[in-house]
């Protein structure tokens, strides 16, 4: 057997975002590398929750990432990094979601197994499976304005004004969108609701 | 109702915590570093100017040929490498991220790894997550066989990609491709199809059957340069790894390293080791049983790309041949009696239809064999009655009954199941209240020395399940269950044991409930 790999030397983390985004906007792959490494979990987790655990996240993950290194050299330093990828990731979420033909086909269960955490007992794993399935289901049906509004205040918590600057749009506009996508997933599930029970019945 | 299950899912969407594999996570950076490096594509030209660039350029062009010497080159020489033609029984082979090539009775095989690729004449046998085969003339056809998938050719350019399922795309020319024993059907320029996936499942990994070809190959031939060129290649990669690389497993633990360095043994454990250590900050994989098929998979496959693979396959090319694993060294019959009936052991015979290797590869790389008895037996007779009972019990399961119909005072219990030994039961006081406690599992040490006695008198009948001091009842009470119009006929005969009163409560009991929805 061979011996144990040795953990890899990574670059320092010192250097701050800005620093390394101006260093990979001059062409250095090294400070592009760190900035994949340190925001490709946080870009993965919200792209799933955007577009779903679909086998094409790996494809909306590199195009974020590939949009963000053509973008770098635009990058002025008037907002966070964090923020600057993250109005990228939203983008390329809405127009993936956009030329995406809206699925009705269920989740691949493994799939959104993946996304419950470890210590979950297996009744708990099967409840929370069927729920992630049900609302994947439902998001599928509204538009993709209003799903990427729904998921970034309902689901993820941001403010109106930050959840505005991520999208591009204004604050009132985001709201409506919001309030717009409740509206309808509630009337979705109350529909889906009395069709299983005249189905029971 | 709907707004606060809307909240409910809401939150359940916002607790999940999405993790992106080492795998994922090595593969996008590749393709993104691919992506990043490729020249940007040329900015679109105007029409008209294409039309004056190209009567410019025929002009040059023709110019240039004609004020060419007759004897001179007329083709400046090609930057490509020159090809080299695969031996007879020569590997080639490819780690993850890089590619190989070679050439195959007028085919230029190009592999992009993980994979490998054996030739034997007119004959290959590959596996790799793609697999490119152009071929421009040939006399005679070639024959290509991945996984359970067998793709004839005689001139065409196709590609084979066999990550989940061996899918053939052909780009030019036609080829016929075969499913395990199918008839193959002809598949044509721009045309796609791929293998059922269960056929293609059966095959073992790629990584195990490269080991073990490189096993056999170097004892008997020089290790081919291309081979060797990919070990170098392989080497120069684990000493840069990956840029990307997060925590992880610290020890590959490789069972397959045993598997391949002893000639016999036990079959090794399963690829994933839950004592492998961990680099500080790595998360361990997660005990889903649904990811533990994915997980095994893509472990499997990164192996390929440990430095305890790559020396496991270093030592495999210096090995002599390993003979034939004698009967005793058997997996299954290692030890015990068994060894002492068995003869004759060989690898199952699909072995040799999904891996075109010599005998003593086969042998090694098996875990299923066929063998005879020493002393000729009649196996049939004796496993007869076992094989009787298990398909009884497969085939009746399904038609059985044993529900619990409660008339308040009495409990009574329907069991139309072949072996029952009361088909109809009464419960009455204490035993009625002791079935109706154990609905859940219930521990009789708690309910004293007579209430055990009363479960087991009840077990024994076989309407209770018994462990230790724990019972259960097994009978499903109507009401929660509704039978169905089939098993209501089957119960039915059972209510003639009853006595006339208790008849129509019972049988009012079952048909109101077969008269009302049920979860309404």
């Amino acid at each position: 057997m061979g011996g144990p790999v040795k953990a890899v030397a990574r670059r320092p983390s010192l250097a701050d975002d800005a620093e390394l985004a101006i260093a990979a906007a001059t062409g250095d792959a090294g400070a592009f590398a760190e900035l994949y490494e340190r925001y490709v979990d946080r870009v993965f987790a919200r792209l799933t929750r955007l577009i779903g655990p679909g086998p094409d996240r790996e494809d909306v993950l590199q195009h974020v990432f590939l949009e963000l290194h053509r973008a770098l050299p635009r990058f002025r330093g008037d907002s966070a990094v964090s923020t600057f990828l993250y109005r990228i990731t939203v983008n390329v979420a809405y127009d993936h979601l956009r030329r995406r033909v809206r699925r009705t086909a269920d989740h691949d269960p493994a799939a959104l197994e993946a996304l419950i955490d470890g210590d979950a007992t297996p009744e708990d794993r099967a409840r929370r499976r069927e729920e992630l399935r049900q609302i994947f289901a439902l998001l599928e049906r509204i538009k993709p304005k209003k799903r990427v509004a729904f998921v970034l205040v309902a689901v993820e918590g941001l403010s109106l004004g930050e959840a505005a600057e991520l999208i591009g749009a204004h604050a009132d506009a985001v709201k409506q969108r919001v309030l717009h996508a409740r509206r309808e997933l509630v009337a979705l599930m109350g529909r889906a609701e009395k069709a299983s029970e005249r189905r029971l019945s | 109702m709907s707004d606060e299950r809307l909240d409910q899912l809401a939150a359940e969407l916002a607790r999940t915590r999405p993790v992106l594999d080492d795998l994922t996570r090595a593969r996008v950076a590749a393709q993104l570093e691919a992506a990043r490096t490729a020249p940007a594509p040329a900015p679109p030209v105007p029409r008209r100017r294409i039309a004056i660039g190209s009567a410019v350029a025929a002009a040059l062009a023709i110019t240039a040929w004609l004020a060419l010497p007759a004897s001179g080159p007329r083709v400046a020489a090609s930057a490509t490498p020159p090809l080299t033609e695969l031996p007879d029984g020569h590997l080639l082979a490819t780690v993850r991220g890089t590619s190989a090539r070679g050439g195959v009775a007028g085919a230029v095989l190009t592999l992009f790894g993980p994979g490998w690729a054996m030739r034997n004449d007119r004959r290959i046998v590959a596996d790799a997550e793609t697999l490119v085969v152009d071929r421009s003339a040939g006399d005679t056809p070639l024959e290509l066989a991945v996984r359970a998938a067998t793709i004839r050719v005689q001139s065409a350019t196709f590609l084979v990609e066999s990550a989940q399922m061996v899918r053939v795309t052909v780009m030019r020319g036609e080829v016929v491709l075969g499913c395990g024993g199918e008839v193959g059907r002809r598949i044509g320029a721009n045309e796609l199809a791929s293998c059922d996936p269960a056929g293609s499942r059966s095959a073992q990994p790629l990584v195990i059957a490269a080991a073990t070809a490189a096993s056999v190959l170097g004892a008997t031939v020089e290790p081919p340069a291309i081979a060797t060129a990919g070990a170098a290649k392989h080497k120069a990669r684990i000493e840069l790894r990956n840029p990307y690389a997060e925590p992880r497993a610290i020890d590959a633990r490789s069972p397959y390293e045993d598997a391949a360095a002893r000639p016999a043994g036990r079959r090794p454990p399963r690829p994933i080791d839950a004592s492998s250590p961990y680099e500080d900050g790595a998360a361990e994989p997660r005990a889903g049983l649904d990811e533990i098929a994915d997980r095994e998979r893509e472990h499997t496959l990164g192996l390929a790309d440990t430095p305890a693979f790559s020396a496991a396959a270093t030592k495999l090319r210096a090995l002599p041949a390993r003979p034939a694993p004698a009967p005793t060294a058997s997996p299954i019959f290692a030890d015990g009696a068994s060894s002492r009936l068995a003869t004759k052991l060989r690898p199952l015979p699909f072995y040799e239809f999904l891996y075109d290797l010599p005998e003593t590869a086969r042998h090694n790389l098996a875990y299923y064999f066929a063998y005879d008895y020493k002393v000729p037996q009649d196996v049939t007779r004796y496993a007869d009655p076992l094989v009787r009972s298990v398909h009884a019990w497969k085939t009746t399961w399904k038609h059985t009954e044993l529900v619990s119909v409660d008339l308040d005072d009495r409990l009574f219990v329907f069991d139309t199941r072949p072996r029952a030994k009361a088909p109809v039961a009464m419960l009455a006081g204490e035993d009625r209240e002791l079935f109706l406690t154990c609905d859940a599992i219930t521990d009789s040490s708690a309910l004293g020395a007579s209430g055990s006695e009363r479960l087991r008198a009840i077990a024994a009948n076989g309407h209770m399940l018994n462990e230790g001091a724990k019972y259960l009842s097994l009978a499903v009470p109507v009401g929660e269950y509704q039978p169905s119009r089939h098993a209501m006929k089957r119960l039915r005969p059972l209510f003639a044991k009853l006595d006339k009163g208790d008849r129509s409560r019972v049988h009012a009991r079952f048909t109101s409930v077969n008269r009302q929805p049920t979860g309404g």
